[in-house]
């Protein structure tokens, strides 16, 4: 009796624990809409949300990594390779300067395709060496990551490119980026597709359930009979190809790509998946929960240059909400002493 | 025994917490040179009463005095200024320092050298090795922590609250993890403490051990004071009735299981690990219990965790119904409809934040998958909750509801929630390592009754137990381990403790 | 799929091993030389730097058939490791140093190593060493392209654009209203860029008006965001966006374009860039940015080589030897920056 009224507490505490997220972003929605009530408009709306697309499919990877209580630095450069190589084979046969000379027009699945295959044997690569070789995923990822930048680099600077910022993509590859159905741009379509894809993985399927119980307690996941290396190969993978799905998205949107794309997209993704309810020592987080946090922090960057603040403010204000947000997450899931 | 005797009185404890009241008018006196008992369910309030008395907790009404004189604490380095100390269920020795670094932390012996202060090392070691021999414990004081076994540690725990010169000692289930040769060098210290004139707040499940070193008796149940007795007074069914509050009137329940042909039967298994089992042959026939006895560090935890696939075998064979299997996983072991309880609920059994339907179906999830799933590979969730339910209702689980983290229930429905999983696979070996441990009375009848009717419906029971009458109470037949060998079988119904006590130790020397 | 997954692994290396063969192959050429091989060793801020790369390229070029082989670090655009990688060359009693410098505050201190040494030094594309310092010792030079240039060339181009056009000032309140795409903070060239072309604006007699200033850290998406939001904010307002760099510029576009700006010859705001990249040579042909300039990387890179290879042979570094003006000391070597718009783009070939 005693117990569950004490349980019941714990869940009001939690639900504002919980709450709390959504209570910071409204805030911050309210002030800058008192500086400047324009900000309360549907363009706005939509700039937000394509500005978090890529940003969204990142954290989703990453949020895989996470739940099953891994560590994943690699996101941010695979963002970049995947940028690249799909880049260079997006352009049009007429651009001056292409990076593959005398090259037909591919269709535009080609490198989406090749991007994300590639993405796929990075993540499988980051999976073995963490699942099997036992490597700390902390440092395993570090080394990809470095690894990733370096093939990358090289790539971008194979002749006659000489590292040149890529442009000159096909129509169709641009239109990707850019356009819309219905005032609702496609990259804002992708990504939600991505984050229902992701929800039905989680909650609507074995093997969702599975990365929970491994990343909550991977022992007992292991007497339950659940093949860790399995689920390990499997959230380095999906991660992989999330990463590169971005990469693509981000050559498309931004019209062009460097071996420098994504970087630090990696850490911004852990922000907002930890700042978005995923725990840190794994078992934890949610699509919705993800959304948001990567909202947030679009939410920010947009909002505090839309009233004019400095850049410099814009990350003094992240910092704060990332530890404010982590402070939070260590009560949520501290266990009664 | 007079009033002048107390050296610690709670009087009308009240500690709420936001909606809950957990001490509800709670007192309790306790004398020097005593043993002070303090007993109750799990979630009756002891280990709140203590923390409230170990300056953890400030309670929320009433009084402390200390030798007469009314006091307050205002955290637990003032509580332990003022005679108390505690010994935690759980310890967080800091391996990597010496024994002696471990005793003094916080206050390390030191001389002063100009501004800085250096620490000594003799004197350290002096006092140490003369806190130890007060003690009649016998440990090197330079020797690494880390390096010792997990009963040692409590040992030091102890000497440790000596050292701070405490008046009482509160120490919380000191015996869970010991054997029991360890626990009675547990007792001996306790008798040497009594002489001289320390109090024991004494709180165990373990009712001989109770009755054994126990000079007065205080029961708690749902936060509030049952009430105070002499020891004498007490037997294990009043000290059982008067905490659950109801009648008890047997600790086992009865057994109509009968057992048939071998289920399994292992040959000559030998771990790759040489520090590991050896050569050990046994068979569990269908509808038996089987027990297995040893001390801790008998390897019998390993036996079956290589049993069940999660350790490395490096020869002999396991047969189930005859035939000949191979085991390389646990997803194998489950195949072959066998089941493991683990021992150690919290590291290898509950997923804490995840909810006890996830936890319920974790094993049948993956085993069979198809069972939950549509066309589509989809789960129906509604499935998976009516397993659950059957399970709650079955086997009483007491949770809020199904979606509850399964990390807020005692420890006792959390070891049903286990239960539950591995009965979801429909196993027909189940091995269950140290089942009752930390589980309060009312739950661990709870748990032998499913037991024996598994049994009984001609499922193979292993248990792994420390706990005598457990072993001799619940097995049809008992094997007893010692150092990697099987050093003996009995019957259940005729063996003892002596019998078991010999076998367990039998391979030493 | 164990297989599967070790023969994936397998291609992946295999891949990467024939990656790393092309592009290393030019730099091996040289090494495979004669026995007596100079080496000169070059520290360089960012080998991610498009201009960078270009420049090493462009050394690596001119090394070729050489006989100066070339020992490249990278600092990773940190001062630590910039130091490490001076000091480690300098352990390698490699025999010319040449520094991208990023730490101004050291640059005393390198020299002082490299005259401990006895070999050449030379700060290259950075923040001149102070004239005492590069004078306290004859083998101490600075190379590099006049940063200020980049920022009068775009002051000019918008002076020029806001004379020409009275449908410039698109809120007309007879401010030149401009937005800032800053590259990062403490970078000599951002620097230069973000002062001299609004001085340059203001010298030219038009008032100015700064909307905002915007970190992008060099990058385009960084850009793309902030600019989308500006204008989602002062739609009305701009009338000038200044970009430290062609990808920030480029960035800023694609912003306007997403909001219907450069639909038509009304919905045109002037854009303007530094460094014309072959992406930005192909906007400013598009007609979207209207104007960059070049600090041509060929040139750089091949004068670096130059220098040591007159070095090496003993010679003086003058006008005359090196074939680029040499100032008076004999210790700064200013390369131009070329202005790019509609009317030259071939100038930005190289």
């Amino acid at each position: 009796m005693v117990q569950s009224t004490g349980v019941k507490k714990k869940f009001n505490k939690q639900f504002f624990l919980n709450n709390g997220l959504y209570v910071v972003m409204l805030a911050l929605i309210a002030v800058i809409a008192f500086i400047s009530p324009k900000f309360l408009s549907l363009v706005v709306l939509r700039d937000i949300l394509m500005q978090s697309s890529t940003r969204i499919i990142v954290a989703l990877g990453c949020m895989f990594i996470l739940i099953a209580a891994g560590a994943d630095l690699s996101g941010g450069r695979m963002v970049g390779f995947a940028a690249v190589v799909s880049g260079s084979l997006a352009q049009a046969s007429t651009y001056s300067n292409p990076f593959f000379v005398n090259h037909a027009d591919l269709p535009i699945l080609v490198p989406v395709l090749v991007s994300v295959v590639v993405g796929l044997i990075i993540g499988m690569m980051n999976g073995y060496i963490v699942a099997k070789l036992d490597v700390p995923a902390f440092i395993a990822t570090l080394g990809t990551s470095m690894f990733i930048y370096g093939l990358n680099s090289l790539y971008f600077n194979l002749p006659p490119n000489n590292s040149q910022p890529l442009g000159g993509y096909q129509k169709a590859f641009t239109e990707l980026g850019a356009g819309s159905i219905a005032g609702i741009p496609f990259i804002t379509l992708i990504a939600l597709g991505c984050m229902v894809f992701v929800f039905i993985l989680l909650n609507k399927t074995c093997l969702g359930k599975e990365i929970y119980a491994v990343g909550g307690n991977e022992e007992a996941a292991k007497f339950s009979g659940i093949n860790i290396f399995k689920i390990q190969m499997f959230v380095y993978s999906m991660a992989g190809v999330l990463y590169a799905l971005a990469g693509v998205l981000e050559a498309a949107r931004t019209g062009s790509a460097t071996s420098n794309y994504g970087a630090g997209y990696e850490l911004d993704a852990i922000a907002s998946c930890i700042v978005g309810g995923c725990s840190i020592t794994g078992g934890v987080g949610t699509v919705q929960g993800v959304f948001v946090g990567v909202l947030i922090f679009n939410v920010i960057s947009y909002g505090l240059t839309f009233i004019g603040v400095s850049s410099y403010w814009q990350n003094v204000v992240k910092g704060i909400i990332i530890v404010a947000a982590v402070a939070i997450d260590v009560r949520k899931y501290r266990t009664k002493s | 025994m007079g009033k002048s005797d107390v050296v610690l009185e709670m009087r009308n404890i009240d500690k709420e917490f936001p909606g809950v009241k957990a001490l509800n008018h709670v007192s309790l006196q306790v004398r020097k040179g005593t043993v002070h008992a303090l007993m109750g369910e799990n979630g009756a309030g002891k280990s709140t009463l203590m923390k409230c008395a170990f300056g953890i907790y400030h309670p929320s009404a009433g009084e402390i005095f200390i030798d007469g004189e009314k006091t307050e604490f205002k955290n637990t380095r003032d509580a332990m200024d003022q005679g108390i100390s505690m010994i935690h269920q759980e310890l967080h020795p800091i391996n990597t320092r010496s024994v002696m670094e471990n005793i003094w932390v916080g206050r390390v012996p030191h001389r002063k050298i100009g501004p800085i202060h250096v620490v000594d090392e003799r004197k350290m070691y002096k006092e140490t090795v003369e806190l130890f021999k007060g003690l009649n414990l016998d440990i090197d004081p330079r020797k690494k922590v880390g390096e010792l076994s997990v009963s040692i540690c409590q040992l030091l725990e102890i000497a440790r609250a000596v050292s701070y010169g405490a008046k009482v000692i509160i120490m919380d289930e000191p015996t869970s993890s010991l054997t029991e040769t360890e626990t009675e060098i547990l007792f001996a210290i306790i008798k040497k403490l009594k002489v001289q004139g320390v109090a024991i707040i004494y709180i165990s499940h373990k009712m001989e051990e109770i009755l054994k070193i126990s000079d007065e008796v205080t029961i708690m149940r749902d936060g509030s004071l049952v009430g105070s007795w002499i020891a004498n007074e007490l037997t294990q069914d009043l000290i059982v009735t008067r905490m659950v509050g109801r009648e008890m009137t047997q600790r086992f329940p009865q057994r109509h299981n009968v057992p048939g042909d071998i289920m399994l039967e292992v040959e000559n298994l030998t771990s790759v690990n040489p520090h590991s089992f050896k050569g050990v042959s046994f068979h569990v026939k269908k509808g038996e219990i089987l027990g297995v006895g040893g001390l801790v560090g008998a390897q019998r935890t390993e036996l079956m965790e290589a049993i069940f696939g999660i350790r490395k075998i490096d020869s002999g064979s396991i047969k189930i119904n005859g035939k000949q299997v191979q085991i390389k996983s646990a997803s194998d072991a489950i195949e072959n409809k066998i089941a493991l309880l683990t021992e150690e609920r919290r590291s290898t059994g509950i997923v804490p934040m995840l909810s006890v339907l996830e936890n319920t179906v974790l094993a049948k999830q993956t085993a069979h998958t198809h069972k939950y799933q549509t066309s589509l590979r989809l789960l129906v969730d509604r499935k998976r909750a009516d397993d659950t339910l059957q399970f709650v209702d079955s086997l009483s689980i007491k949770t809020p509801n199904i979606k509850t983290q399964i990390q807020y229930l005692s420890g006792g429905n959390q070891q049903k929630v286990l239960l539950g999983r591995w009965l979801l696979t429909e196993p027909e070996i189940l091995i269950l390592d140290e089942p009752t441990r930390g589980i309060d009375v009312g739950a661990k009848y709870e748990i032998y009754t499913i037991m024996e009717q598994l049994a009984s419906q001609g499922k193979s029971i292993i248990m792994i137990s420390s706990e005598m009458t457990e072993l001799m109470g619940m097995s049809d037949r008992i094997i007893v381990m010692c150092e990697g060998y099987i050093s003996g079988m009995m019957d259940g119904k005729t063996a003892t403790d002596e019998k078991i006590m010999h076998c367990a130790s039998s391979h030493r020397n | 799929m164990k297989k599967l997954l070790s023969l994936s692994l397998a291609l992946l290396l295999a891949f990467t091993m024939t990656a790393c063969g092309d592009a290393s192959a030019s730099e091996e050429a040289g090494k495979a030389g004669a026995e007596e091989q100079l080496v000169a060793g070059m520290v360089w801020y960012n080998f991610g730097d498009t201009f960078i790369t270009a420049t090493r390229n462009a050394v690596s070029d001119a090394a070729e058939g050489g006989n100066i082989k070339i020992d490249a670090a990278d600092s990773q655009v940190d001062i630590s490791t910039q130091t490490n990688n001076i000091n480690n060359l300098l352990t390698k009693d490699v025999d010319f140093l040449t520094i991208n410098n990023i730490n101004p505050a050291g640059a005393p201190e390198y020299i002082a190593k490299a005259k401990e040494k006895d070999i050449p030094v030379i700060f290259v594309n950075c923040d001149s060493p102070s004239d005492e310092d590069l004078n306290s010792y004859d083998k101490a030079f600075h190379i590099s392209s006049a940063a200020e240039q980049s920022g009068y060339i775009q002051g000019d181009l918008a002076s020029q654009y806001w004379n020409e056009n009275p449908a410039a000032d698109r809120n007309g309140n007879g401010k030149m209203d401009y937005i800032m795409l800053v590259g990062m903070q403490g970078n000599y060239d951002s620097k230069m860029r973000t002062e001299k072309s609004v001085e340059r604006v203001i010298e030219n007699g038009i008032e100015v008006n700064l909307i905002q200033e915007a970190l992008c850290n060099w990058q385009r998406a960084e850009a793309q965001n902030q600019v989308a939001s500006i204008i989602a904010a002062r739609r009305d307002d701009i009338d000038v966006i200044f970009a430290n760099n062609d990808d920030m510029a480029l960035g800023a576009i694609e912003a306007l374009k997403a909001s219907g700006f450069f639909a038509d010859e009304d919905s045109y705001i002037p854009v303007l860039g530094v460094d014309a990249t072959k992406v930005g040579v192909e906007a400013i042909k598009e007609g979207t940015l209207m104007g960059s300039s070049l600090n041509n990387p060929v040139i750089l890179g091949s004068t670096v080589y130059k220098m040591i290879e007159l070095l090496s042979e003993g010679k003086e570094i003058t006008t005359e030897t090196l074939g680029r003006t040499v100032s008076e000391d004999g210790n700064h070597i200013w390369l131009d920056y070329v202005q790019i718009t509609a009317e030259n783009t071939e100038d930005a070939e190289y």
